[in-house]
């Protein structure tokens, strides 16, 4: 049983901040993944979990304890770096048996634990060489092999997958899924910047910007309702179509404005005094349906198709606007659309993201808070 | 891969041939000249001793006691060479005047009527038909042709009689630990400087390249002085080897530690971190990791330092005395040239004995010295 909670973080490299007064709470058994784009403050936050970085300000606690101010080796975590990490003049047995040597651990149950470890995870052939004679899939095994052998309660791995392959990369994921199901005690904590690997392995995501966090949730949750337009931007391949809206009628089912001639039906309760406000509108590529002229769709001009066989994707510009493709759709099988039809678009009902101003999610015509 | 003939590898081949001949020449000449006889050498360029040389020499024969008689002629036998050294006779003469005028085997045919034969091997055969009469032998002159001879003479001569083993023991004794005692303190050293946080860590590392620049002439009459007052208020010798060794220390404190904090640096930040996260302490982390992965770098600095230490006249000649118990092999080099400045035996004998060690160095460790000028070039 180990939660890590964290309350009011923050952490400067000289004048710039990287965390900015972060609080969450990592549930114990979970599986979480931090993600976010390069230079958000993910890497230092697990390094601050790890004990690698200083704490500025504010309090970690694992297994309801504050380890703030201990050295890594007894907070009861085992890290795995992105670039393995492991020491080149050791074998693969030694790269495990490090710790628990360091421990003065007894030599019979050091070897039971290397031998369980490399068990699990297929590399009991492997013990005898030497790091350079293993591949990167191997390596980063042996590195994982190295956290397990400590049987620490919580895991924290650093964008271990981002120096394999892609072929390796799936095969790794699904490996590391397991790897949780097999270890249903520990905690695991994995940084990563592909939303991929985050929306595959993890029961809750964290994500992160700019040192402060966007949303927490599961991953279904950040992909249906994403709180802010951050979070709706960076889950989802191809991202979120997002347009900037007027708000036209008021009442029930609302209508938008986009551009000059374009209305679009809001599905939501705006009020008067909502009225000429300019927001977002965020739809996702795969909830855009070819459909007849009505009052639900929208027109636009088709910049160029990417044919993928399974499904399409079809960039386009809206009618009225300058840009050159403002909306990706992905259309299932192949469409007989080629550059420069003129095709309308409908919005299937009730996957339609609002946001204001400032990026917040609407929902009812309400902010979230 | 292809090797590619184009201008400036052409130039940059015959650079470095350029450069090996240049190295290769010297020492060559000086290998050869310490093995040669020190007659040959005063004599003749060392090239000429690898091939046949043709030499002139004067030899005697036996005189009327060693005379032989058979049915009544009188017989002189012998050979002309007190010793084989291979040599063979080309042609002899019996006067100063004209010392090829006889091939060999030929007769020469004397005043008084008596003949001499030489043969190749030295053998001579003189024969007359009168008793011998004189008590000395007769001179022959001889040309021959002499085979390249090597003696090891020289270097009996020079480690036990000159003096030169002696010093070369004290050189060793000298740069052993002034080459091991800053390799251990310096690879501490670098370590905190670049894996400890600590105050004024960038002050010091500023400070230590500072000093790299100082020459270390300036700093040799402080130190003695310090020697010498230290020396006279604990009444020890003030010149000693524990003495030698600090000084080296101290002038290859910088450049060591230097070098691998440089190397150092270059070892991967995520290595040693997760050796923290294993639960290394620094000292665990730098006995278990980072010196096994700063072996060439210690190699090819251990390299730099004994070389320094072992080819330095300067901190030797100040640092100690000129007993025969302390003396390096550098100061033992110039005194010999002072007083066996004509003896070219010994000189060549004893450099060559001087650049035994860097040569072996050299050689067997090659592999790290290249590796370590490259270091950090690499990531390991």
């Amino acid at each position: 049983m180990a939660e890590i909670q964290i309350n009011s973080l923050n952490k400067s490299f000289g004048k710039s901040r990287v965390i900015k007064n972060v609080s969450l709470c990592i549930k114990s058994r979970s599986f979480t993944v931090i993600v976010g784009p390069s230079g958000c403050g993910k890497s230092t936050l697990l390094r601050m979990i790890a004990g690698l970085e200083k704490i500025d300000s504010g309090e970690i606690k694992i297994a309801g304890k504050s380890v703030n101010d201990l050295p890594p080796k007894d907070r009861d975590i085992a890290m795995v770096f992105q670039s393995y990490a492991l020491y080149p003049h050791m074998t693969v047995f030694n790269n495990m048996a490090f710790g628990l040597k360091l421990e003065k651990k007894s030599k019979i149950e050091i070897k039971e634990r290397v031998k369980e470890a490399a068990r699990i995870l297929q590399i009991e052939s492997l013990l005898d060489r030497k790091p350079k004679q293993l591949s990167g899939g191997q390596k980063q095994r042996v590195a994982i092999g190295r956290a397990i052998t400590r049987n620490p309660k919580v895991f924290l791995f650093d964008e271990p997958l981002s120096n394999l392959d892609a072929a390796l990369r799936v095969a790794t994921r699904i490996e590391l899924a397991n790897l949780h199901d097999s270890m249903p005690d520990a905690t695991m904590v994995y940084v990563t910047h592909d939303q991929v690997e985050a929306m595959t392995l993890a029961n809750q995501i964290i994500v992160l910007s700019e040192g402060q966090i966007e949303q927490i949730g599961s991953p279904l949750e950040l992909y249906e309702k994403p709180q802010n337009l951050f979070v709706a931007k960076f889950i989802g391949s191809p991202a979120m179509n997002i347009i900037p809206i007027e708000i036209f009628t008021k009442g029930i089912n609302s209508f938008g404005k986009i551009g000059e001639k374009l209305k679009i039906s809001l599905e939501t309760n705006f009020n008067s005094s909502d009225m000429g406000r300019e927001i977002y509108l965020g739809f996702r590529p795969e909830n855009l349906i070819l459909s007849k002229k009505d009052e639900n769709s929208f027109s636009a001009r088709v910049s160029f198709v990417e044919s993928l066989g399974e499904y399409a994707l079809v960039y386009a510009s809206v009618e009225g606007s300058s840009s050159d493709h403002d909306i990706i759709a992905k259309v299932l099988g192949t469409p007989k659309i080629s550059k420069g039809d003129q095709v309308s678009f409908q919005i299937q009902k009730g996957k339609m993201h609002l946001f204001d101003e400032e990026g917040k999610r609407y929902v009812n015509g309400k902010k979230q808070v | 891969m292809k090797f590619k003939l184009n201008l400036s590898s052409i130039f940059s081949q015959l650079l470095l041939l350029f450069f090996v001949i240049l190295w290769i020449t010297p020492t060559f000449g000086l290998l050869i000249s310490s093995f040669r006889d020190k007659d040959q050498l005063a004599i003749s360029g060392w090239w000429t001793s690898l091939i046949n040389t043709e030499v002139s020499e004067i030899h005697r024969t036996k005189g009327k006691n060693e005379q032989s008689k058979e049915n009544e002629v009188y017989f002189i036998r012998g050979n002309l060479f007190k010793e084989d050294k291979g040599k063979k006779i080309l042609s002899f003469g019996v006067t100063s005047k004209n010392i090829n005028a006889y091939m060999v085997g030929e007769k020469a045919v004397l005043k008084d009527k008596s003949e001499i034969v030489v043969f190749e091997n030295g053998d001579y055969e003189w024969r007359s038909e009168n008793e011998f009469k004189k008590k000395k032998g007769r001179r022959i002159f001889i040309t021959a042709k002499s085979p390249p001879s090597f003696t090891l003479d020289n270097y009996k001569e020079v480690l036990f009689e000159a003096g030169l083993g002696q010093a070369f023991l004290n050189t060793i004794a000298v740069a052993l630990p002034a080459t091991l005692i800053p390799l251990i303190i310096c690879s501490f050293f670098a370590y905190s400087l670049t894996w400890m946080n600590f105050f004024g860590r960038d002050i010091l590392l500023a400070t230590i390249i500072a000093s790299l620049v100082v020459p270390l002439q300036m700093s040799l009459i402080p130190i003695l002085t310090i020697y010498n007052d230290l020396g006279a208020l604990f009444n020890i010798e003030a010149k000693s080897f524990p003495g030698i060794w600090m000084a080296h220390t101290g002038f290859g404190l910088a450049s060591t530690t230097f070098l691998l904090w440089n190397f150092m640096k270059s070892l991967p930040n995520e290595m040693l971190e997760a050796a923290k996260v294993d639960g290394a302490s620094h000292y665990d982390t730098f006995v278990r990791i980072v010196i096994p992965l700063s072996i060439p770098a210690f190699a090819s600095i251990f390299i730099l330092q004994f070389l320094w230490v072992w080819n330095d006249l300067l901190v030797g000649l100040v640092f100690l005395d000129k007993h025969p118990s302390e003396i390096i092999l550098t100061a033992k080099l110039k005194e010999l040239l002072g007083s066996y400045g004509e003896n070219w035996e010994i000189l060549t004998t004893g450099a060559f004995i001087s650049m035994t060690v860097p040569l072996f160095i050299f050689f067997s460790l090659q592999r790290f010295f290249i590796r370590g000028l490259v270091a950090g070039s690499v990531k390991g």
